[in-house]
Parts: C-alpha cells; structure tokens; sequence
C-alpha cells in the first residue's frame, strides 16, 4: 500500500488522458481502448481477440508504455513449456552453461504487461502456470518466490488456426477480467488514414507519442481498490446485477430467446460468481471513468459482453458456432431483463 | 229319391260316432280298473276357492309387485300337492313371483287359508299398455285324490317411467302414467341471468380497469397512466418515495412494453426512432429518465418529476399520443386494400 492518499480526481484525468493518449495511437478504436483502460483500473486479466495485423502489440506497447513499467511478450508454441517463461539456458562466451531469468522474472516486480500471443497454442502445462501466475500474482524460481504485484496478463487467442492448439480450460478463461475484440475501423475515412497516412506505418514511432508513465503503474492497485470503495451500487442495482446473472445460467426463466436455438439446451454452464464479481468490479471503473460514484445499468451493459461472454459454457452443438451465438445471445439478456 | 235313402250316410255317420265313443268310455273303465289313478275329489270334501282380492288394475311401472291374496277353504287332510304351488323366481318375461305367503284366515271361515302370491311387473313400457299375467292353478291333494283350484288371469295397465318432477325427493317423485308438467323455473333463470349479468359487468370492468379491454393491452401507458392514477389517489399528489419508485416503474414498463425490450436511459433515442410518435416528449421522457435514475440509483435528485403530478402529466400525455397514434395505425381489419398499377 502506498502511504499518499489516492486522489481519484486527479487519477480519472490521468486515466482520461492515457485513453486520449491510446486513441491517439489506434485509430477507430474508443470502444476497445475504454475496455482496456477499464482492465487497466480493475487489475484484471485481458483476453485479447482478433486477427492479425489489427494492432493487438501495438495496443499492448502503448498501454505498457502509459502505464510504465516492464513489458514483456512471449510466443505461445506447441513445444512451449513452464520452465521457459520462468528461465532460459544459454552457453556463455567462456563456454560455460548459464541459466538466466526467463520473460517472466527477468525484471522482476516491476513487469507491469506480460502478453501471451497466441495463448492456445501453449500446451495445458503452460496454463496451469498461468492460472496460479494470474490468480496469486507470484512465481516461483530459483529456490524462491517473485511477486509480481503491478502484472497483467495480456493474452491473445489464435481463433483461425485450429492445428496443434489447446483451448484454454474455462478456469483459465475464467481467470480473465475480460475478453476484448479489437477490431479493424469500419469508417472509410479511418481505413484511409490507416492506409496512407504514414505515421501509421512505424508502429513503434506512433508508440513512442505516448507519454510514459501517464499512470504510476506502482500506484494502480491501490487507486483500484480506491474506485472499488467509492463507487457504491443500489438495491436496485444489485437486483438488476443478479437478473442478469442468473439470465445467462437459466435464460429460458428469463424468456431469453434466440431464433434456431433450442435455449433449454443451449447453455452448459453460465456465468461463475468470481464472473460476476469481475463484472461489477469492472462496472464500477466505468463509472469513475464516466465521472459517477454510483453504479447505473449502462455500467453493467458497457462491459457485459466483455467480461461474461468468454465464462459461459455452451453446449458442444453451439460451441462450434461460439462467435455466431455468443454476441446475440448476451444482446438477447439485456434487452429481457428489465430494470429501472 | 226315399226319405230311407236320404237319411242313410246320416244313420251311418251317427252310428259310428256312437260307437267309436262307447269303445272310448269301455277302454277307460277298462284302464281304470287296471290301473288306479288319482281320484277327483268327492263332492263336499277338498279345496274350495273362498274368494281372491285383487290388487289395483292399473297404473304399474316396471318393478311394482301385484299382491294377489287366494282365500281358500281346505278341508282337512288336503295338502298343496308337490309342485302345486308356482315356485318363487317363476314367471314369464312379463311377471316374475317374488313371493309366496300362506297365512292362516280363519276370521274368514272356520278352515280358511290365504295364499298371497306377490308377482312383480318385470317389463318396461314405452307406452302406456295392458298387460295379461297368466291363469295360475293351485294344485292340492288328499291321498289319491287331487284338486286344482283356477286362478283367472288378469289383466294390468303398464305405463313408461317419467321424468322426475322433484330435485329434492326425485325417487318418490317418478310417477307411472302421469304426464309430468314443467317446472317453474323462471324465478330460477331470472335469478340466474341476474348474476351472470353482474359477473360479466364485473369482469368486463376489470378488464378494462386492467387495460385489458378494448384494445388497452396494446396500449401499454395508458395502464400506466391508470396505475399511476391510482397510485395518485392512495398517495396524495406529492406521494411517499416508494409510491413515487412505483410510478416511475410504471414508466418504464410502459416504455419497455411499447416497444418490446428494456429502454435504458441511453436507449432514448432508440425508443424514439421505434416510436416516432412520441418524438415531441423527448425532452420529457429524458428527464423523468434522470429523475428516475436519481431515485432508483441514488444519483443527484433531479429538480423534474420529483412529484407525482409531473409524472401524471407526462403520462397523459404519452396516453394520448399512444392512443392518437394506435386510431392512425391501420390493423389488419382497416387498413387499406392494395392498389395495383393498371398498365395501359
């Protein structure tokens, strides 16, 4: 814990100008920038998605570079495992083997971004090291404990490529605040810029815009529990909170519906109690953001789909055709459950 | 032709018969002598029949019974003969005896018994018509000799059972041969037709105090504008905070039932477009929603709808362009037929 107190004025304009800052950076993406900010403000996990070429590592750099701190990546690979993240062995300029820090504690506490491209194609051994690595913020090496108390996870799922990949199990998966899309603009005059206009072209040019340290990336976790305390929920709310919830795990009460979709049979499991607490934990940092200290539904909608769409279990006929049903099926519990 | 020629076959025919009858009396002296028979019983000694009283001739149903009492004067040492008594269950398909009594008369003479033959009517009618129980004979004997004594047949009217004329004691009131006549129920149906009519008028005035009737359902604020109302008269036109929670409620089912899904406060301008025509409230509707918002979510109070009579007006309002625009709509029953292009 820090001993200044947190000002959380003066840190929503801090956090308001490194989003300014990150929509500087990628263009035609406010919606996934407010997401990773709000991550950023919750200290939660972040499943990235997308195709490639969109500018996932250009996000990751630029976040890693206004939240300051260490920034480290590593390629998820069939043949990648525990012990690479943690070490690496090399034979010294005498010949003799060295053992050196791997990617994870080569810079100790002060790694504040650690993406995992491609997660899946990571056998489970490496995301079991995550789960705990995720879950405790520690790893051990080298006969001792390193905590990594400013670390998230940023990771990335090759949907396209299905050879010699592991799905990461729903505990892992549940481990993420939330799944983000980030997505090609769709606004013409974006994909011009993007195109021809030639600052877009030398990414780490463009990265380097970015004012680093915007955010004291040591004073984030407490400025996170700051907003939890501040922003308060209502009755109301909560009810509302638990309609939805329970809507993703029993939607046919709900008169929740789809068009060719048995609904009785379309959800395995919904959405776990540590989902829905991430849920109104994130809620809660969009409401800072947007300059309340009370929760509204629109909190809760602006990050539902990110933070519970990738926790509910579909039944193996649908899960095939997650991305067909998922968005329409969380539309769906939003416009059914009613509040205020 | 001779009166002797003319009377011959008559002669003829005579002598046969006369002959052939005193062979007949000679064979059964004959056979009497050689085998005795049962005697006839001699004059003055034996059964005589006393008298026999009659059951009514009239006005049977299927299952009534006919007592038929046989007085008779027994000499002594007559007895019925075996099998000369019809036996209890025998009958024909009409008449079934059900019972036989012998009972001691003597108060009718000196060696009088009564035979009581109870038969059953075991045939139902379909109209009314006469019915013949068949002659019985009672057969008793002394020794050697016998005696039967006749009992005439008699004749009975049968008639279909009716309906039953009584709820209370309908078994008893199933009369035979009788014309049933109507009841008198009008007092009944009056009284019936009376509380129908109230039921349906409360019904129907539940429905339509619900919404549900002439075409409210499908005008969901004008039920709101209604609870509200209602809500208005329990609470006073300022109103407690929960009542004022309820009313905004009702607001917000009316907006989320006009167009099928939840209307957020940032889901305004959506609700608008679906329903254009409550586009001059706009600045209304997005006010209560902030006031809602402040009592639902403990936002800052909002100075608007902070009374229930705001609320009420813009209600009425939204009732009004709702029903304004529900009369402009055309249904499937008034809308215009399609035109077609006539190509010339």
């Amino acid at each position: 814990m820090h001993p200044e107190p947190v000002d959380l004025s003066a840190w929503r304009t801090r956090a308001l100008d490194f989003e300014r800052q990150l929509n500087d950076v990628l263009v035609g993406m406010p919606r996934t920038v407010r997401l990773m900010t709000v991550a950023v403000f919750a200290r939660g996990h972040v499943l990235l998605e997308g195709d490639v070429g969109v500018g996932k590592t250009t996000l990751l750099k630029a976040v890693a570079r206004g939240i300051g701190g260490a920034y480290q990546r590593i390629e998820g690979t069939v043949d990648l495992m525990p012990g690479d993240l943690v070490y690496h062995t090399y034979v010294g300029d005498d010949g003799r083997p060295r053992v050196e820090p791997g990617p994870l504690i080569a810079q100790g506490s002060e790694l504040s971004v650690f993406f995992f491209n491609e997660i899946n194609r990571a056998r489970p051994q490496v995301h079991a090291l995550l789960l705990r690595l995720m879950a405790e913020r520690t790893v051990s090496a080298f006969n001792r404990e390193y905590r990594l108390p400013w670390m998230q996870v940023f990771a990335d799922r090759n949907r396209v490529e299905r050879e010699e990949t592991f799905e990461l199990p729903s505990a892992a998966r549940d481990r993420f605040l939330m799944e983000i899309s980030v997505e090609t603009p769709d606004a013409r005059d974006q994909l011009r810029g993007l195109m021809f206009d030639t600052r877009f072209h030398d990414a780490d040019a463009l990265i380097e815009k970015v004012t680093p340290a915007t955010l004291d990336h040591t004073r984030l976790n407490d400025v996170a529990t700051a907003i939890q305390d501040t922003v308060q929920s209502s009755e109301v709310l909560d009810n509302y909170g638990v309609d939805l919830w329970l809507a993703t795990r029993r939607p046919a009460q709900y008169g929740v519906r789809l068009s060719d979709v048995d609904i009785e049979e379309f959800i395995q499991s919904g959405a776990s109690p540590r989902g829905v607490a991430m849920l109104v934990r994130a809620a809660r940092v969009h409401a800072w953001l947007e300059g309340r200290d009370r929760l509204v539904p629109e909190d809760l909608h602006d990050v539902f789909f990110e933070a519970i769409a990738h926790r509910l279990c579909l039944s193996p006929v649908y899960e095939n055709q997650r991305p067909l049903y998922a968005r329409p099926f969380v539309a769906e519990v939003l416009r059914q459950i009613a509040s205020p | 032709m001779n009166d002797a020629h003319r009377f011959a076959p008559l002669a003829r025919g005579l002598s046969r018969g006369f002959a052939r009858r005193l062979a007949h009396a000679l064979f059964a002296l004959l056979a009497a002598c050689i085998f005795p028979s049962p005697g006839i019983a001699a004059q003055g000694d034996g059964v005589r029949l006393h008298d026999i009283a009659w059951p009514r001739s009239f006005g049977y149903r299927i299952g009534d019974t006919l007592p038929i009492q046989i007085t008779l004067e027994i000499d002594d040492g007559w007895i019925p003969d075996r099998d000369g008594l019809p036996e209890v269950g025998q009958g024909d398909r009409q008449f079934e005896l059900r019972r036989l009594d012998v009972a001691d008369a003597s108060h009718r003479c000196a060696q009088c018994r009564t035979y009581t033959l109870e038969w059953q009517l075991m045939k139902s009618v379909r109209a009314p018509q006469t019915l013949q129980l068949a002659p019985t004979t009672l057969r008793f004997r002394k020794d050697n000799q016998v005696q039967a004594i006749a009992v005439p047949a008699f004749a009975i009217n049968a008639a279909p059972l009716l309906n039953w004329q009584a709820r209370t004691d309908w078994i008893n009131s199933v009369h035979p041969g009788y014309r049933a006549q109507d009841f008198d129920v009008s007092a009944p149906l009056l009284r019936t037709a009376g509380w129908t009519l109230t039921a349906v008028t409360l019904l129907l005035a539940g429905l339509w105090a619900g919404g549900r009737l002439g075409g409210q359902g499908a005008r969901p604020f004008a039920r709101a504008w209604r609870e509200v109302r209602a809500l208005r008269l329990a609470h006073g036109r300022q109103g407690d905070g929960d009542a004022l929670a309820l009313a905004f409620r009702a607001l917000h089912r009316g907006c989320n039932e006009t167009v099928g899904r939840t209307v957020f406060a940032v889901g305004l301008p959506d609700f608008l477009r679906d329903a254009p025509e409550f586009d001059d409230l706009a600045d209304d509707l997005a006010a209560a929603f902030a006031a809602s918002r402040s009592v639902f979510y403990g936002l800052p109070p909002s100075a608007r709808f902070a009374r229930f009579d705001d609320l009420y007006t813009l209600l009425g309002a939204l009732r009004d362009r709702e029903r304004l625009h529900a009369r402009h709509t055309p249904t499937a029953a008034n809308a215009p037929a399609p035109t077609t292009a006539a190509g010339h």
